[in-house]
């Protein structure tokens, strides 16, 4: 039950009611600067791919984040099982697989010691059972997108379901759902004399904003048959002039990890409603070794990991969105004496799509 | 423009008062006009009113030429001068016009100044009682009166009448029926009831004898305002912290798209404030909404909004007196800590049909009242409804063509006369909600009360009043997604028994004498969800059940000259029963569902835990002159019933829970201490308050609390303390064309939470401000009657922005970018203010005319300020995380309402 979300329409037909202007609007505040504090951001599972912490502090509100080089991170379970995460720079730190892969049943545990001498550890956590999902299918549609200035976006997009089995009978089925979207895009042919092509990959998170968790016990249900995991903006379209792919990671989490990604959701998605819950500091699984008092944010989750994919052809695109050949989205352009075309059309790394890569995924 | 037109009007009300009425040019031919239409052109001209016996003045024409920028004072001395007669000029707008001997004997500026000549009777009419020819040689004589209302013949009850110089005063029965021991002589009547004009009347009194006398509903009349005997009352009154509204105050202040609301009228007194527009209830001196007792003919109202808060669910054409106790609260009161709003519904007219109504941009409303049976039965029924749908449908939207914001509310009121001195009353209130935004969600509320009540006057010295009230809330919720579709409902079913008695055995002291008993039932909170079409899930949470039964005893005592007091006591007993699964937790750690090592069933009816409460009650009025006094109370209070609600704003599901095990009854302590100063014959009212109150046992909520659908809700809470004080400065004007008042408060409200465990402790155990804390508040209200049956009405209002919990820094998890908060509500939001005006024009101002109506004009929010109502932060696409604030209001609303009666 999207509680707040609902108030926040309401609070729209109040205005309707009462005043035809928009009222939500941009203005300074100014707070306290509460930045320096740790945060831990990922967690380890049992997939057969690297895992990922990334370690950084707070800053100051509306500036980028100070990531933190030059950590001790180790994963460990009860059982005395253990592995150390490789360093690669930008706060980012790294598990392979061949290293330390998860087991359900057991129980793992994050330590962290810091350059300056300060240590941090999380709770440990139980891997659960997987929960493998039935389908994973997307389908067309449009969103309304409402800004803070009220004015509303009706965008094309492609919205993502899933269909998955719940236990409500134990109500103890706690899923978080990750949603990665991978597209290839393949450079023109006229840019060559040897009319050769290269293609790249691109792969990133949908809706990074919004942590989709669901429990049999919230919902009640065995099953769900339909649920829209998350929906991706048609436009701009190269990610979808050749093959789409949505992965979907349905993580099986604990119950302590459902309640902190929830109120993260929370906090995420204030909207100024009159009946907004009161935000706060989320507390989550670690602690200071040597100083209890000390807040650290984060939350190391334990899961087990199902994937299912899905994917979408241009030529499915086409049947409802006005897709154009490639060559309308690399115009030739002048430059200087030379006509050439636009970046990312010769050199697929530089389309401006994030960190792409020239190899393809195993999985492709 | 605004802030032009807003410095044009206060410098015209300067102007006003700089120049006196005599200085004041009079212009136009006079030939051919007698003295009379003379005053009447010079009323035409001028804001002044002339008062004079019809028989001195003289019925031939004046003939002293023209009057073009003659001099008002010139003019009249030298067209009185030739008649004999002579003026004064009192309270600055009336001139009074009479014999030069009567001037310096009988109607001289000090005797006119302890009259309220603009609504007395005729100052020189003299009524005789008993036989001139065989006056009673006794001390004193018994006299028998009765008062109606002069408007509608109707017997006024509760009327209180008063002999000057005797320190003597007695009630009007359910007859207007009143008896009077007084000596021999002359003597003044006055009579005095909220809502109508103070009238006084000369009596001769002979021997025994019969007198009846009218008074009048306060109509346009210039000191309709605010009564004058309140002014006296605020110096005199033992109970400090009081406040009466009369219905004319609460529709003379500017209101909403037009819409006159009590609680709205309330927020411009000191220490009374709200979170914001659009939110529902008050707070009063920084307590919770659910710390006010708000009762309508003695039943209690528990949602008392409409439209999510936008406007109050009382109908003010039904209602016959708001009076809010925030200070001292008479032990006949109990069972919350901050204050009683008492309002009581007027009973129907007993001699002849008359109606009330108004039509508004998105409302109107109707209430009638005559007799069953003439002089014996009565009834008044009264409801309004909205048709603000049309407004959405304007919309250029197809959810919220789709949307829908509805109420309506209704009041009926039947009364019975049972011989001579009995009445029953039986009332009925009902209010109703529909919210729903396009097909996605939707809220619904409504309220049923029903009160049966029997009054019996037993004699002069007293009365009793037996009630029985029943009251029914149910709020529901309704949601679709693409998953699923849900319902949830929840509410409180209550009963309530009251017995009071009020017993004068002397003079000087008033007992209210009673018990009262209040069973509630807080109704399982359910949850059906369908998915695909079928129910797959049905939830039931059982809620608290509880009793509070209170003995009380209050007396309102005249000490001597100088000193009354309030003084009562209240024991409550309080039980919770089943039936119920009582858990019990692990000790020494937090209380979790995780932590549950017990359970106990308990039966139907089955007691499961008991508190009881001793309340002492005082307040004394030292009063050191007529214009003086300084009044103490304290006062202590239990609150058995507490809303659960961890948003700024109530929410229509919100749930009232009842204590029991987990939830101890909140304790209140209140210390208030008040110097009252009138000045001018109590023209001007002056107060200083200041109050300290320490509370326990309040309700708050761990983070992120889990409210609804939570089988475990104690689970959510947390014991914590509370901390308000405060101090509140007044000064009002009550008599003159231009009236009004000015407030500020200083009002703190603090809460701690420091629990044994990590998370029963918020912002490290320290004092933190509640969600309530708003210590700057500041109000202007005045009310300039331009004339006979124009009045201009301005509200100014400024208040600190309420504390918010506010994001420190940023951080980011995978590609996303969250915040980190600070402690709770150590931030505030940017203050509030606002100015509202409306303008009133009355047709039909005469008394004895029947039908009566009236424009008003109003415009809310003047000068367009777009107060937040909160403050949050989020990242817009391709922006940084910034602050936003929610504005309820973004303009002016402009508003024309028609009123009438007949």
């Amino acid at each position: 039950m999207k509680f707040c979300t609902h108030i926040f329409y309401a609070t729209i037909i109040l205005f309707f009611l009462i005043n035809l202007n928009g009222c939500i609007e941009e203005i300074p505040f100014k707070t306290d600067t509460g930045d320096g504090l740790l945060v831990v951001d990922g967690g380890f599972s049992d997939v057969d791919e690297p895992q990922t912490i990334v370690l950084q502090r707070t800053t100051a509100f509306g500036t980028v984040s100070q990531s933190i080089l030059g950590a001790s991170v180790v994963v460990k379970s009860l059982d005395g099982q253990s592995g150390k995460y490789s360093e690669k720079g930008d706060g980012k730190y790294v598990l392979e697989p061949k290293i330390l892969r998860g087991s359900v049943g057991k129980s793992y545990y994050l330590e962290i010691a810091l350059p300056n001498g300060q240590t941090y550890q999380s709770e440990p956590e139980v891997m659960p059972t997987r929960v493998v999902p039935d389908s994973v299918f997307w389908d067309p549609g449009t969103e309304n997108i409402v800004r803070s200035n009220q004015s509303v976006l009706n965008l094309d997009v492609v919205n993502i379901y899933v269909s998955t089995p719940l236990k409500v009978e134990n109500k103890d089925t706690y899923l978080r759902w990750d949603l990665q979207s991978a597209f290839q895009f393949t450079t023109l042919p006229e840019c060559t004399p040897f009319r050769t092509t290269t293609t790249c990959y691109y792969s990133d998170h949908v809706n990074p904003q919004t942590f989709q968790v669901i429990s049999s016990q919230e919902t009640g249900l065995s099953r769900t048959n339909k649920t829209r995991v998350a929906f991706q903006t048609i436009a701009p379209a190269y990610p979808f002039l050749e093959r789409h792919y949505y992965s979907l990671y349905q993580h099986a989490i604990s119950a302590k990890a459902y309640d902190y990604w929830q109120k993260t959701n929370v906090i995420a998605n204030q909207n100024g409603s009159i009946f907004d819950k009161a935000p706060a500091s989320i507390k989550g699984n670690f602690f200071n070794k040597n100083n209890k008092n000390e807040q650290v944010l984060g939350y190391f989750q334990v899961s087990s990991v199902a994937i299912k994919r899905t994917f979408i052809r241009a030529v499915e695109v086409i049947v409802f969105y006005p897709l154009l050949p490639k060559e309308e989205y690399c115009p030739l352009l002048r430059r200087g004496n030379r006509f050439s075309y636009s970046d990312g059309c010769c050199e697929c790394l530089d389309i401006p799509f994030g960190n792409g890569t020239k190899a393809r995924p195993t999985w492709w | 423009m605004k802030l032009i037109l807003t410095t044009f009007c206060l410098l015209s009300l300067n102007y006003l008062f700089a120049q006196t009425i005599l200085d004041k040019t009079v212009e136009g031919q006079i030939d051919g006009k007698t003295v009379s239409q003379l005053l009447d052109l010079i009323e035409s001209q001028h804001d002044v009113r002339f008062y004079y016996k019809k028989n001195n003045i003289p019925t031939e024409q004046i003939g002293v030429g023209t009057a073009t920028n003659r001099k008002l004072s010139d003019l009249l001395n030298t067209v009185l001068g030739k008649y004999g007669l002579d003026y004064l000029v009192y309270d600055e707008y009336a001139i009074v016009i009479a014999t030069i001997a009567e001037l310096k004997t009988e109607i001289t500026p000090q005797y006119l100044q302890r009259k309220e000549q603009l609504n007395a009777t005729d100052l020189s009419d003299f009524i005789s009682i008993g036989d001139k020819t065989n006056i009673n040689r006794a001390d004193k004589v018994k006299i028998n009166g009765k008062i109606i209302d002069g408007g509608n013949d109707k017997s006024v009850i509760g009327a209180i009448v008063g002999v000057e110089n005797q320190k003597l005063s007695v009630s009007t029965d359910v007859d207007g029926s009143f008896s009077l021991e007084i000596p021999i002589g002359v003597h003044e009547l006055d009579i005095k009831l909220s809502g109508y004009a103070t009238t006084y009347q000369r009596i001769k009194v002979y021997g025994e004898g019969l007198i009846t006398l009218k008074i009048y509903q306060k109509n346009i009349d210039l000191q309709e305002f605010v009564v004058r005997d309140a002014a006296k009352k605020n110096i005199e009154n033992a109970t400090a912290g009081v406040t009466e509204l009369s219905v004319k105050q609460i529709k003379q202040l500017p209101s909403l798209m037009g819409e006159a609301d009590v609680l709205k009228s309330l927020l411009t007194l000191p220490g009374v404030s709200n979170v914001g527009e659009g939110s529902s209830g008050f707070n009063v001196r920084g307590g919770n909404i659910d710390q006010n007792l708000i009762l309508q003919d003695g039943a209690f109202i528990l949602n008392p909004s409409h439209v999510l808060g936008l406007f109050s669910s009382f109908n003010p054409d039904a209602i016959k007196k708001v009076t809010l106790y925030k200070g001292h609260i008479p032990a006949q009161f109990g069972g919350r800590t901050s204050s009683v709003l008492d309002i009581k519904l007027k009973e129907g007219n007993m001699e002849r049909w008359s109606g009330f109504g108004s039509v508004g941009p998105i409302s109107a409303k109707a209430l009638f009242e005559g007799p069953i049976v003439k002089g014996k039965s009565s009834l008044m029924i009264g409801g309004r409804t909205t048709y603000s749908n049309w407004v959405l449908n304007l919309v250029n939207d197809v959810n919220l063509k789709k949307s829908e914001a509805s109420f309506y509310d209704m009041n009926a009121k039947f009364t019975q006369k049972i011989g001579e001195k009995g009445t029953i009353n039986a009332s009925f209130y009902r209010s109703f909600d529909k919210f729903r935004y396009s097909d996605q969600f939707g809220y619904g509320w409504e309220t049923t009360t029903g009160t049966l009540s029997w009054n019996h006057i037993f004699s002069n010295k007293l009365s009793t009043n037996l009630s029985f009230v029943y009251g029914n809330t149910e709020n529901n919720f309704t949601y679709n997604d693409l998953l699923t579709e849900g319902y949830l409902t929840n509410g409180l079913k209550y009963g309530k028994g009251k017995f009071n008695a009020v017993w004068q055995p002397v003079n000087k002291h008033t007992f209210n004498i009673g018990a009262e008993s209040n069973i509630f039932f807080s109704k399982p909170e359910t949850f059906e969800q369908k998915a695909n079409g079928d129910v797959n899930l049905r939830e039931q949470y059982d809620k608290s059940k509880g009793q509070e039964t209170a003995f009380y005893a209050n007396d309102d005592i005249e000490i001597s000259d100088w000193l009354s007091a309030s003084v009562g006591v209240r024991q409550s007993l309080y039980r919770s029963f089943g039936e119920a699964v009582v858990y019990k937790y692990t000790e020494g750690v937090s209380r979790q569902a995780s932590n549950i090592i017990d359970s106990t069933v308990y039966g139907s009816g089955q007691t499961i835990k008991t508190y009881n409460g001793f309340e002492p009650r005082l307040s004394l009025a030292f009063i050191l002159n007529k214009e003086t006094s300084i009044k103490a109370s304290y006062n202590r209070l239990y609150q058995y019933l507490h809303l659960i609600s961890n948003t700024a704003s109530s929410t229509p599901v919100d749930i009232w829970q009842l204590s029991n095990n987990y939830v101890s009854p909140q304790k209140a302590d209140n210390f208030s201490l008040g110097y009252f100063k009138n000045f001018k014959d109590n023209a001007w009212e002056t107060s200083l308050e200041v109050y300290y109150k320490t509370l326990e046992n309040l309700v708050e909520y761990k983070d992120f609390a889990k409210l609804l659908r939570n089988n475990h809700i104690e689970t959510e809470f947390l014991p914590a303390k509370g901390l308000a004080y405060g101090a509140e400065l007044s000064v009002k004007r009550n008599k003159g064309i231009l009236t009004g008042y000015f407030s500020y408060a200083y009002n703190r409200s603090l809460r701690q939470a420091s629990g044994v465990n990590e998370d029963e402790v918020i912002n490290a155990g320290n004092w933190f401000p509640s969600n309530f804390d708003k210590p700057h508040n500041l109000n202007l209200v005045l009310n300039w009657q331009v004339r006979k049956t124009m009045a201009l009405s301005i509200n100014f209002t400024y208040a600190s922005g309420r504390p918010v919990t506010a994001p420190t820094s940023n951080f980011f998890f995978g590609n996303g970018v969250f915040l980190n908060y600070s402690d709770r509500n150590a931030y505030r939001i940017p203050d509030y203010h606002r100015m509202d005006v409306s303008y009133t024009f009355t047709r039909g101002a005469v008394r004895t005319s029947r039908y009566k109506s009236s424009f008003t004009l109003s415009i809310y929010n003047v000068y367009a300020r777009r107060n937040a109502f909160s403050v949050f932060f989020r990242r817009d696409i391709n922006k940084a995380s910034s602050a936003y604030q929610l504005a309820i209001l973004g303009s002016a609303l402009p508003a024309i309402t028609y009123n009438f009666q007949f």
